[in-house]
């Protein structure tokens, strides 16, 4: 409540600044761009128009600049051109349907533009056409605004905002780490592109903060195909981690959970037979020790887990390869020792013990083949057998005990015609 | 005792043929008295079969005390283990789901599954020390021992249900329908045992086996429980419950009612062994107290006169 408090506060002391913020961001994401700047003032896109065209009266300006309180400095301007061709250009979207805390100029008392920097006609410097147009932003540092500026996705995306405040980057930032990435850190600002066009910028974006296991994806079977042959089918970071809600691969269900994300595609037959590989491994995992377990693990939905191994732990997980490539860690070869990862003193013969994701056959597994066949003929024969001999046993003696039942009547009827005589002949059986 | 003088030569010449008489220490009527005692002796073990209730019923001794535990210890574990096992092994239905749920999780399962399995290991263990005990130290087959007659008893119950024989087959001690109850357990013991220390110790177990051998332990674990769970619900259950309710397995004893009608073999060679003992016990009567068995026997029979 405390925080959300002081959130609230914060919010409300920067929400004028938020305007400079945008367009710091706008040049952030947009980099400095090349256009002609003829005439600084007036260089604002096509299409501009209402509102947009005021706040493009400064922004489109390239020399436009605001300076930290640290002293450093940044570009206010915004290329609106790369704007329109941004995914809320085209949809309508004007400076203030995001900045909608802009509404006045200056925004912020912090501002200090200088009339007569320019204006030569109130006394300024006559030469100042074309002087670099500085104010004081009300932040320390580019980082403290871009935090800051986020947070007005969520006047729109609530529900991925509200999302991503789980993530294990938000547990990041909040646990002190700045650079802890936020909305426009992946998606831009004024760039925004429909998120996965091209599929490998996600990869790329991910990389660009998680360097090492980047690397180590772009070599692995996955990522070798997304990045060299743009393949549609791979998954990238955010398939496997999450997109808003990426929680960390040391979440406790994250391990467990994990056989459901690779065997959602693995088991995918119209996806596997372009690539001609079998669908059968996810069910025969399942149908092993591990898979059992995981599985089990998974639909109790108590948060219970153990060490029980999951598809990356015998595959690899950024490093993942074809099982025939030397360097897998499933390669013949190389079994004992990712056996051992868990079964520390796994011999030789150990990885034997796994068949490989194969169904048991006759040539394969003649043993394993030889006892499921026997039991499926020995079961039914034994318990027929048994069924059998009870049913006969059973069917005997209610015949027996019908026919000693009979006799009794039999008798009892005997006995009462002695006693009765012939008196009540009538009243007699048929 | 003499010793011989260093002097005088040590004889060499000794001949079996001469030296030992053929019958020396061999005496038919030694033999007699040793073959008597021993049918005294057996005799006794069965006639003990037969004791007096205090309503002067007679009852028969169908298991002793350590058998009625071994047989308590077998039902509860083997419980434990068929549920706590099979979960396990359908555990994608829904009804294992709610049972793991209930019982606290799959590792507790486990665990249960585990510590239960110590108990049976333990009493299957002490079992074969009986069986061994019977065997060596008192050198008999035993009455669970499958003999040719079982086979002609089954077919004839067969053959008589379907109603093309006249008479039941009489049994023994144990019928031939719970001699198969038998034979199905230690089949499914031995094979419930090893294959789950495979399956338990696997590192362990592939140092001498093949790799193999787990998946096979474990395919082998998982049919022979719905095997054995199958057949202790039908035959074992038809036999004990529907078809009779027969408890004594867990009192012991058994009327004279049922013994004559399940083990009619038995029962006469209980009272055949009664009759036997009484003939040696008139004959003591009449001063014959040449064989201290035979004084014994005398006791024996006047306790159970008193008792009856």
């Amino acid at each position: 409540m405390s925080n959300l408090y002081l959130r609230y506060q914060v919010m409300k002391k920067v929400a004028i600044l938020k305007i400079l913020l945008v367009v710091s961001l706008f040049w952030v994401a947009g980099g400095l761009s090349s256009a002609s700047a003829d005439s600084p003032f007036l260089q604002t896109g096509d299409s501009a128009t209402g509102q947009d065209a005021d706040c493009l009266m400064c922004h489109g300006d390239h020399d436009f600049k605001g300076s930290f309180k640290n002293g450093e400095m940044i570009s206010l301007y915004v290329d609106n051109g790369q704007f329109e061709q941004s995914v809320h250009g085209p949809a309508g979207l004007e400076c203030l349907a995001c900045h909608t805390d802009i509404n006045r100029y200056p925004h912020h008392e912090e501002e200090q533009v200088t009339c007569t920097e320019c204006h030569e006609e109130k006394g300024g410097n006559e030469n100042a056409v074309d002087t670099t147009i500085r104010v004081q932003l009300p932040y320390t540092d580019r980082r403290e605004m871009a935090l800051a500026i986020n947070e007005s996705c969520r006047s729109c995306h609530e529900e991925e905002f509200l999302i991503a405040a789980d993530s294990a980057h938000a547990r990041a930032l909040k646990g002190g780490n700045r650079d802890a990435p936020v909305c426009i850190d992946c998606h831009g600002s004024h760039n925004i592109t429909p998120p996965g066009e091209p599929r490998a910028k996600i990869s790329h974006i991910c990389g660009s903060c998680h360097k090492a296991v980047y690397t180590t994806y772009r070599s692995s079977v996955h990522g070798a195909a997304l990045d060299e042959e743009s393949n549609p089918d791979v998954p990238t970071c955010t398939d496997c981690h999450g997109v808003h809600d990426v929680r960390g691969p040391r979440n406790p269900t994250f391990r467990d959970e994990s056989i459901n994300t690779c065997g959602g595609c693995h088991s995918n037959k119209e996806m596997m037979s372009k690539y001609n590989i079998s669908t059968n491994v996810f069910q025969t995992y399942l149908n092993d020790f591990h898979g059992r377990t995981v599985e089990l693990f998974i639909r109790q939905g108590t948060g219970e887990t153990g060490n029980e191994a999951v598809c990356f732990d015998c595959h690899g997980i950024h490093n993942i390869r074809k099982p025939d490539d030397p360097r897998s860690t499933v390669y013949p070869t190389n079994l004992q020792r990712t056996c051992q990862k868990c079964h520390t003193d796994a011999n030789i013969r150990f990885p034997k013990a796994w068949l490989g994701h194969y169904e048991p056959t006759l040539k394969d597994n003649p043993v394993l083949y030889a006892v499921n066949t026997a039991y499926l003929i020995l079961i039914p024969v034994v318990i027929g057998g048994f069924l059998f001999y009870i049913g006969l046993d059973a069917y005997r003696r209610w015949r027996d005990k019908q026919q000693l039942l009979h006799q009794a009547v039999v008798q009892a009827e005997k006995e009462l015609d002695a006693e009765l005589k012939d008196d009540y002949d009538i009243l007699k059986r048929d | 005792m003499t010793f011989l003088k260093e002097t005088e030569p040590i004889p060499t010449n000794i001949s079996p043929e001469t030296d030992v008489a053929p019958n020396e220490g061999i005496s038919i009527e030694r033999i007699k008295q040793q073959a008597l005692l021993r049918r005294i002796r057996k005799a006794r073990e069965l006639a003990a079969r037969m004791q007096i209730a205090p309503d002067g019923t007679r009852v028969f001794i169908r298991f002793s005390p350590v058998q009625r535990r071994e047989h308590q210890i077998m039902l509860t574990t083997f419980i434990i283990l068929a549920v706590t096992g099979l979960i396990q092994r359908f555990s994608q239905s829904t009804i294992s789901l709610i049972l793991i749920s209930t019982l606290g999780g799959a590792d507790t399962v486990r665990t249960i599954h585990h510590l239960t399995a110590i108990a049976f290991i333990l009493v299957s263990v002490y079992h074969v020390w009986e069986i061994l005990v019977l065997w060596v130290v008192k050198r008999e087959r035993g009455s669970m021992w499958p003999r040719w007659q079982d086979a002609k008893d089954l077919f004839q119950m067969v053959k008589f249900n379907m109603g093309l024989a006249s008479t039941r087959p009489e049994f023994d001690r144990f019928s031939v329908e719970e001699k198969l109850e038998y034979l199905a357990l230690v089949w499914g013991t031995v094979l419930m045992i090893i294959t789950g220390l495979i399956m338990w110790f696997p590192i362990t177990a592939t140092s001498i086996l093949p790799g193999d051998a787990i998946p096979v332990s474990r395919a082998l674990h998982g049919w022979e429980a719905i095997l054995a769970t199958l057949a202790i619900l039908t035959w074992h259950m038809y036999h004990v419950v529907i078809k009779e309710k027969n408890r004594s397995i867990f009192t012991g004893i058994m009327t004279e009612q049922e013994m004559k009608h399940n083990h009619p073999l038995e029962y006469r060679r209980i009272l055949a062994a009664h009759k036997f003992l009484q003939k040696i016990a008139a004959e003591q009567n009449n001063g014959d107290k040449s064989t201290p068995a035979a004084e014994d026997t005398y006791e024996m029979v006047q306790a159970i006169k008193k008792a009856g």
